[in-house]
C-alpha cells in the first residue's frame, strides 16, 4: 500500500458564528500520497478552503488528526505551526494575495526572508524561479503593472520558491480568463513533477480532474465518495 | 522587516505623512509645557528677605507705577523707631536698554550689600555716577561684560561689574541713587521705599505697626514683606505650572491613543498583508515587529518635526528670553534632558499604543488575517 503523505482522521472544523455554530468540516478522512497532484472538488461552502488552511497550518481542527510529512500539526504549537508554513507549505490564492507595496522579485523573495536569508540573496533566487516561470522582464513591476495571469504566475513563484514539500492552491485560475488559467495550470503541472513537490489543489472547475492523479470531492463540509486515483 | 517597513511607508507616503503631523503636534505641545512648567518653577523659587518691609503706593497695578511722597522716609523712620536698620528710596523703572526689557533699581551704594544683599561676581562696585552694575541675567541676554558701555535713557554707561541677589528674576540695572535721580530729573522721585529692619526686630509686628502708622497719619501705602510679594506671584504661577504639567501628561496620553488609533488602522487595513506574511513563515514576533519599527518610524519623525517646530518657536517665535510673567522675564528653552525625556516618551507612548492595539492582529490566526472563514468571499 502506498504510503501517505498528507493524512487526515475525523478530521472537523467548526466556527462559531454569533450564537450558532457553523460545522466547515465534518469527520474528514483521506490521504495523500507523496508528489500528488491531488484536486479537491466542490460547491462554494463545501469545505474546500477550510481543508486547506487546515493541512496548511494557518488554521488549526476542532477535533480529529491531521498529519503532514509526519508531523502531528493538531498537537503542533504556534510557533511550531509558524516553522511548518515557513519551511515546508507554499500557497497559492485565487486573488494572488501579493504585497501590493513590494515588486515582484520581492514578493517572490518574502519566504526566503522568513528564512532567514539576506534580502539580496533571496532576490538573487527569487529572479531565477521568476525566469523559470517566464516572468524575468517583469521582476521591478508592482502587482498593480501585472495583468491578473502574470500576477498569479508570480505567486506561484512565491509558493515554490522556498522548495516546500506541499503546494496548497486555493481556486488558483478562479480569476483568470482561459489562457492565462491554462498556463498557469500548465506551470503547476511542471512544477509538480520536476520538484515532486506534493499539491492540493482545490476547486470548483472540474476541468481540473484531467490533470490530477488524485480527486477528492467534498459537500457540505463532508467527503462526498472515497478519493478517486485518476 | 526594516525593508518592508520603509517600503510601507514610501508606498502609502499621504498616510505616513499625516501620521507625522498627527503625533508631531501633540509632541509639540509636550515639549513646549514642559520648558514653560520649568521656566514657572524657576520663576516660583522665590528667595526670601524677611528683614525687607516694602512700602508702595495703595493700588498701584506695576510698581514703577507708584509714587512715594517727600518726606514718608522719615515717617516710616519714626514710626518703626529702633527696630529699623536704614529706609531707602528706590527709583524704579522698567525699560528697553538695546532691545532688552530691564529693570533699573536706583538704590543708595551703601544698601546694596546689607539690604539687597548683592554680591558681585564679576568686576567691582561702581566708584563713579556713570558706571553701573548689571544682574547676572541682563549680562547673559545682552551680551553684555564688566567694561561694556551702556545707553540707559540716551546716556552713556559703563558696566563697572555683575552680581547677583536673592530673589532677582529679571534683567536688571543697578545704579547709585543719586545718579538715577541725575539721569530721571524732573520725574526722579521714588516708586518704592524699602525698610530694612534689625534682625532682632519682629517682622510681622513690626510691619503691622508700619502700616497701621501710615493709616494713622493718612497715607494712602501698602507694607509688603518682599518675600510675601514673591509668595503671592509664586501661589498664582503654581496654579500655571499645574496646568502646563497638565497639558503635558494630557499631550503624552494623546500620543499613546493617537499610536493606538494610528496602529489599529494600520492593522486593519493591512490584515491581508499580515496574514499574508504569517502565511509565507514570519512568526508573530518577525509581524508585531514590523508593526513596532513602523509606528517606532512615525514616532520619530513626529518627534524630529516637534522638536524642530519647538526650537523654531522658541528662538525665532518668542525669542530665547521673552516669557513675560506678571512683568517679569524669564528664560523659555528647550534643554537637552527635556529633548531627550521628549523623544523617549514619545517612542513609550507610541509604542504601548501599538502593543495595545496590534495584540489582537497578532494573536489572530493567518486564516482570520485572511478573510478565510466559513463563506468568506476571500478564496
Amino acid at each position: 500500500m502506498q504510503r501517505s503523505f498528507v493524512q487526515t482522521h475525523a478530521l472537523t472544523r467548526t466556527y462559531r458564528r454569533g450564537s450558532e455554530d457553523v460545522h466547515a468540516l465534518m469527520d474528514v478522512t483521506l490521504a495523500v500520497p507523496p508528489s500528488a497532484f491531488a484536486v479537491v472538488l466542490g460547491p462554494s461552502g463545501s469545505g474546500k478552503s477550510t481543508l486547506l488552511n487546515l493541512i496548511g497550518g494557518i488554521d488549526r481542527p476542532t477535533s480529529g488528526d491531521l498529519r503532514v510529512g509526519g508531523l502531528e500539526l493538531h498537537t503542533l504549537t504556534e510557533r511550531q505551526l509558524d516553522g511548518y508554513r515557513r519551511d515546508h507549505v507554499g500557497f497559492v490564492f485565487q486573488f494572488n494575495n501579493l504585497l501590493p507595496n513590494l515588486d515582484a522579485l520581492e514578493n517572490v523573495a518574502l519566504p526566503l526572508v522568513a528564512q532567514g536569508r539576506s534580502w539580496a540573496q533571496a532576490r538573487d533566487a527569487a529572479g531565477t524561479q521568476l525566469a523559470v516561470l517566464g516572468m524575468g522582464n517583469r521582476v521591478g513591476h508592482r502587482p498593480a503593472e501585472l495583468s491578473g495571469g502574470e500576477q498569479q504566475r508570480v505567486a506561484l513563484a512565491r509558493a515554490v520558491i522556498s522548495r516546500p514539500a506541499l503546494v496548497l492552491a486555493d481556486e488558483p485560475t478562479g480569476d483568470l480568463d482561459l489562457e492565462s488559467a491554462e498556463m498557469v495550470l500548465d506551470l503547476m503541472s511542471s512544477l509538480n513533477q520536476d520538484l515532486g513537490a506534493t499539491f492540493i489543489i482545490a476547486t470548483h472547475n472540474p476541468r481540473l480532474e484531467s490533470r490530477a492523479t488524485q480527486v477528492i470531492e467534498l459537500s457540505n463540509g463532508r467527503i462526498r465518495s472515497p478519493a478517486r486515483l485518476t | 522587516m526594516i525593508h518592508l517597513t520603509l517600503r510601507d511607508l514610501r508606498h502609502d507616503l499621504l498616510t505616513f505623512a499625516f501620521s507625522v503631523l498627527g503625533l508631531g503636534v501633540l509632541i509639540f505641545a509636550f515639549l513646549l509645557s514642559i520648558p514653560l512648567s520649568l521656566a514657572i518653577t524657576r520663576f516660583g523659587e522665590a528667595g526670601g528677605m524677611p528683614q525687607n518691609v516694602i512700602i508702595v503706593e495703595r493700588d498701584v497695578l506695576q510698581p514703577e507705577q507708584s509714587r512715594i511722597a517727600p518726606g514718608l522716609a522719615q515717617s516710616v523712620s519714626a514710626i518703626l523707631g529702633d527696630r529699623l536698620n536704614r529706609v531707602d528710596p528706590v527709583i524704579f523703572r522698567i525699560l528697553r536698554v538695546e532691545e532688552h526689557p530691564i529693570q533699573l533699581r536706583g538704590v543708595a551704594l551703601e544698601s546694596w550689600v546689607t539690604t539687597f544683599r548683592l554680591q558681585l561676581v564679576d568686576g567691582a562696585w561702581p566708584s563713579r555716577s556713570s558706571e553701573v552694575v548689571i544682574g547676572q541675567l541682563a549680562a547673559q541676554e545682552g551680551g553684555w561684560r564688566t567694561g561694556s558701555e551702556i545707553s540707559i535713557y540716551g546716556q552713556p554707561f559703563r558696566v563697572a561689574g555683575i552680581a547677583e541677589g536673592p530673589g532677582i528674576k529679571t534683567q536688571t540695572v543697578w545704579m547709585s541713587y543719586l545718579a538715577a535721580s541725575a539721569l530721571f530729573g524732573p520725574e526722579k522721585d521714588p516708586q518704592l521705599l524699602v525698610a530694612h529692619l534689625q534682625t532682632s526686630a519682629d517682622p510681622l509686628a513690626s510691619r503691622q505697626d508700619l502700616e497701621n502708622g501710615l493709616q494713622s497719619i493718612g497715607s494712602e501705602y501698602d507694607a509688603y514683606f518682599e518675600d510675601a510679594l514673591l509668595r503671592e506671584y509664586g501661589a498664582a504661577l503654581n496654579d500655571l505650572r499645574s496646568l502646563s504639567l497638565l497639558t503635558a501628561v494630557i499631550a503624552i496620553a494623546s500620543v499613546t491613543l493617537g499610536s493606538n488609533n494610528l496602529a489599529w488602522l494600520a492593522a486593519e487595513e493591512r490584515k491581508r498583508l499580515l496574514g499574508v506574511l504569517r502565511t509565507v513563515g514570519f512568526d508573530r514576533r518577525a509581524v508585531g515587529g514590523y508593526l513596532l519599527l513602523r509606528a517606532a518610524a512615525i514616532s520619530v519623525a513626529s518627534y524630529l518635526l516637534a522638536l524642530a517646530a519647538a526650537i523654531v518657536f522658541i528662538r525665532v517665535g518668542i525669542g530665547p528670553s521673552s516669557l513675560n510673567i506678571a512683568g517679569t522675564q524669564t528664560a523659555l528653552t528647550l534643554s537637552p534632558a527635556t529633548a531627550v525625556l521628549g523623544l523617549l516618551l514619545a517612542c513609550a507612548a507610541s509604542l504601548t499604543g501599538t502593543w495595545l492595539s496590534a495584540r489582537n492582529v497578532l494573536s489572530a490566526s493567518p486564516a482570520s488575517l485572511l478573510g478565510r472563514g466559513p463563506g468568506s468571499s476571500f478564496a
